[in-house]
């Protein structure tokens, strides 16, 4: 399993769209940084706002990058893994190898998941030191619950868990692109049908909304507020797309 | 001793039978030629033989392991180019090779750069291993292809229609390559290719299909006793058309 982690691993970063996505989310970024320490108030939503401080603005930087990194970055790094090598032929050679296809599968997902994690972790860590650098510090903070308030230290794990949770809609987000990119024939009808997902879980139930607008669900669940189950759907997403995305590996013929 | 053996295979698409009730085997040492005109199923059978596909019906084994169901050992016997081998261009030969040699267990961490070197060694790239694949011309990407599908140490090598797309050249750089395989390290090859006059001279034995159906197999000089005066090449036009 290590041999195969490392294969894919070294076969990600030697793709154009990776490093492409990635310095475009390094830009990304850096320009909602400078954005957010032009604004004085950070906004949970129209309504809702907060004094930007030391100790929320890398919450406030998570909502501003969130809809690149599900809509964007993480969709377009799952369909070039998936079916960009298996449509540009490279995975063929992989395939011939005596490897598990199940393996194989998990080997990607697990290397994207870790991608996306290092994408999340850079962004903490920028935001904190955005923060800190550029805006004032303070003793009290509140977030969108304004009857509760947080020390430094509070506001940090409250931020901490936010991204946890993000991370989880992440990996929803890949399970269920897996399993789109497993169906759909094309990279291009794979993003399509991803987007059109993600669009259509608002209409069909606000249950799964999440998909949609995650940091909108992360801050009303965090302030108590959230009148849906979070985890749960969050789950059978990543458990249901994943384990269905790996049977259908096991099944299906390689024929490109 | 018995390679390959191919036992009722069948696969069809919709009502379409790609390929029907094939058998037949393979033996150790043999260079063996596959041939059949285009839609023959000759892709089809290959992809089936190296577990991209599966079969409806029948069984496909290798060294006597099961494709299907021993998938892991059956797989580990072969080195296989389907259709034309795909590469990273932008990463060197060797760097494409030491990505593969990875996911074969059989070859340990510490002997991987070696190994490496050997096969390109093997296939006359040493020199340009270091090069990325971008710049290398058909001829070496197909040395390069031959070069991963020795990376397991494989007992059989399968090649689809390896002489695609190659200058007369490149074809003979192909053909002395594949006969020196055979002789110096014994490997089995089951070559599948349009071209009859070069199989002829590298092939002992001839499979033969047409519409998916075994049409005829045996041994090249049995070919020429039942083809008579005509050549290979008009009788075989003569299977095709009958």
């Amino acid at each position: 399993m290590m041999q195969l982690l490392q294969s894919d691993w070294q076969r990600m970063w030697k793709r154009k769209k990776t490093f492409v996505s990635m310095l475009i989310f390094v830009g990304i970024v850096v320009l909602d940084c400078l954005f957010l320490m032009m604004q004085n108030l950070g906004a949970f939503d129209n309504v809702s706002t907060v004094p930007l401080t030391a100790q929320n603005f890398s919450l406030f930087l998570l909502k501003e990058v969130s809809f690149f990194l599900v809509l964007i970055i993480g969709p377009i790094l799952m369909i070039d893994s998936f079916n960009g090598e298996y449509h540009g032929g490279q995975l063929r050679l992989v395939l011939i190898r005596p490897i598990s296809f199940m393996k194989l599968f998990a080997a990607k997902w697990i290397n994207l998941a870790v991608i996306m994690a290092m994408f999340l972790v850079a962004t903490f860590a920028i935001g904190e030191l955005f923060g800190h650098l550029f805006k004032p510090s303070v003793d009290t903070v509140v977030f969108l619950n304004p009857d509760r308030s947080y020390s430094p230290a509070g506001a940090f794990m409250y931020c901490l868990e936010s991204y946890g949770l993000f991370m989880l809609i992440i990996l929803a987000q890949l399970s269920l692109t897996g399993l789109i990119c497993t169906v759909m024939p094309s990279p291009i009808i794979c993003y399509l049908g991803w987007v059109g997902v993600a669009l259509g879980t608002v209409y069909v139930s606000d249950t799964f909304s999440f998909l949609m607008f995650g940091m909108s669900a992360i801050f009303q669940w965090m302030a108590g507020s959230y009148t849906h189950a979070l985890l749960m759907p969050v789950f059978v997403c990543m458990v249901l797309g994943f384990a269905c995305t790996m049977l259908w590996w096991n099944r299906r013929n390689w024929v490109k | 001793m018995k390679v390959l053996e191919i036992e009722h295979v069948t696969k069809k698409s919709g009502r379409r039978t790609l390929v029907g009730d094939m058998s037949f085997d393979i033996m150790q040492g043999d260079v063996c030629g596959f041939v059949g005109p285009n839609g023959a199923g000759k892709t089809t059978l290959i992809r089936m033989i190296t577990g991209l596909i599966r079969p409806e019906e029948g069984r496909i084994r290798i060294e006597g392991f099961d494709v299907q169901r021993d998938r892991m050992k059956a797989l580990g016997q072969v080195g296989a180019i389907v259709e034309s081998p795909i590469f990273f261009p932008y990463m060197s030969g060797r760097d494409n090779l030491l990505n593969l040699v990875k996911l074969h267990a059989n070859i340990p961490k510490e002997q991987r750069k070696a190994r490496v070197d050997e096969v390109l060694n093997i296939v006359g790239l040493a020199s340009r291993g270091q090069d990325k694949v971008k710049t290398y011309s058909l001829g070496m990407k197909q040395r390069l292809g031959i070069a991963q599908a020795l990376l397991g140490n494989p007992k059989l090598i399968i090649l689809d229609e390896p002489a695609n797309g190659l200058d007369p050249m490149g074809i003979r750089e192909l053909r002395n390559l594949i006969l020196e395989l055979n002789e110096k390290h014994g490997i089995t090859f089951f070559v599948s290719s349009h071209l009859l006059d070069e199989l002829q001279r590298i092939c002992s034995r001839f499979v033969i299909i047409k519409e998916g159906r075994l049409v005829w197999q045996g041994t090249q000089e049995e070919w020429q006793h039942i083809a008579g005066s005509s050549s290979l090449e008009d009788h075989f036009v003569e299977m095709m058309t009958s």
